[in-house]
């Protein structure tokens, strides 16, 4: 279905639309919060609360962004006013430096990585204790592949803050994946 | 298995971006922490209907008091015409809506739900 006609069926009261739309965009809207927030509880209410305002809004919507970059602005919001509420985990969403952000990925002890798949778990791991809004950045251009233009308009970073911490980012974790391997090499 | 290559030796000693794009890609898809429910599209499609029933009861209340509130309207300014000219029989008139006020604000009351449950069941049987 066309995105305009799934916008007017929901419009005229279709519900079944609706589910269409929660079933499109849930993937999107759980990896934003979910990248943001740690309770799995946490996120599903997030995540309901985001689609219930989609809902409510869409009368509102004026079709001037793509209606994922839109529904990825309201489920970043949701999640950051979910965190500023709780007033936790606000230092997460701090920008680090270099040296800081380091250290936090940085593994004294690598472990023998020998295959592709070992590899992943390996960057699966270092992604989990990157902060928050750099896992959401990942998140939004390698998952949802979205330009920088829409991450920008969700989360309402300048474009070269953006490119900054992405390349900071995949420069972490080339790293570390590289301190392994070598290790890897050096040790066979 | 392709993806269960051995690193090896042969390893090299950088990762290209692309390489390095579907470590990313695969790790984050891979992620097991974030868990959609299988019921969440079907439990917000009854959450928007119940919207729908809210929205719908509260226009259609909304609709029906400014009916009759225009209704209202009409009928204090026709009482106001009666008492600025006093004609004759003004004054009957007026100590009958006295006498009976409480009745006639209970009549109305029930006359403005029939015409909300009429509403009702024009949706229900799809014939407004």
């Amino acid at each position: 279905m066309d995105e305009n006609q799934l916008i007017l069926q929901i419009l005229s009261g279709n519900t079944h639309a609706f589910r269409f739309l929660v079933k499109k965009y849930e993937r999107l809207v759980f990896y934003i919060a979910g990248r943001l927030i740690h309770q799995q509880a946490d996120v599903e209410d997030i995540c309901q609360d985001v689609f219930i305002k989609v809902y409510k809004k869409l009368p509102e919507f004026r079709k001037e962004a793509k209606l994922s970059t839109w529904i990825g602005t309201i489920a970043y919001r949701e999640s950051i006013d979910f965190l500023k509420k709780k007033g936790l985990e606000m230092e997460d969403l701090k920008v680090l430096k270099e040296q800081e952000l380091a250290s936090l990925i940085d593994t004294n002890h690598p472990e023998q990585i020998q295959t592709q798949t070992e590899r992943i778990e390996l960057v699966k791991a270092l992604i989990s204790k990157l902060p928050p809004l750099y896992r959401t950045l990942l998140s939004l251009y390698h998952i949802e592949e979205m330009t920088y233009k829409e991450i920008t308009e969700i989360t309402q970073l300048p474009e070269g803050t953006l490119k900054s911490y992405l390349h900071r980012a995949r420069q972490l974790l080339k790293t570390q994946l590289l301190k392994h391997t070598q290790f890897v090499e050096e040790w066979i | 298995m392709k993806n269960d290559t051995q690193a090896s030796k042969k390893a090299t000693n950088d990762f290209s971006e692309m390489e390095m794009d579907a470590f990313i890609q695969e790790a984050l898809k891979t992620d097991s922490f974030i868990s959609i429910p299988d019921d969440f599209a079907d439990k917000l499609e009854k959450k928007a209907n119940q919207l729908n029933k809210q929205r719908y009861w509260l226009e259609e209340f909304f609709k029906q008091f400014i009916l009759w509130m225009g209704t209202m309207i009409i009928l204090v300014v026709a009482i106001g015409i009666v008492w600025y000219y006093k004609p004759e029989n003004a004054w009957t008139f007026i100590s009958f809506l006295q006498d009976f006020k409480w009745i006639l604000i209970i009549g109305f009351a029930f006359l403005f739900f029939i015409q909300l449950a009429d509403s009702w069941l024009m949706k229900k049987l799809n014939l407004s």
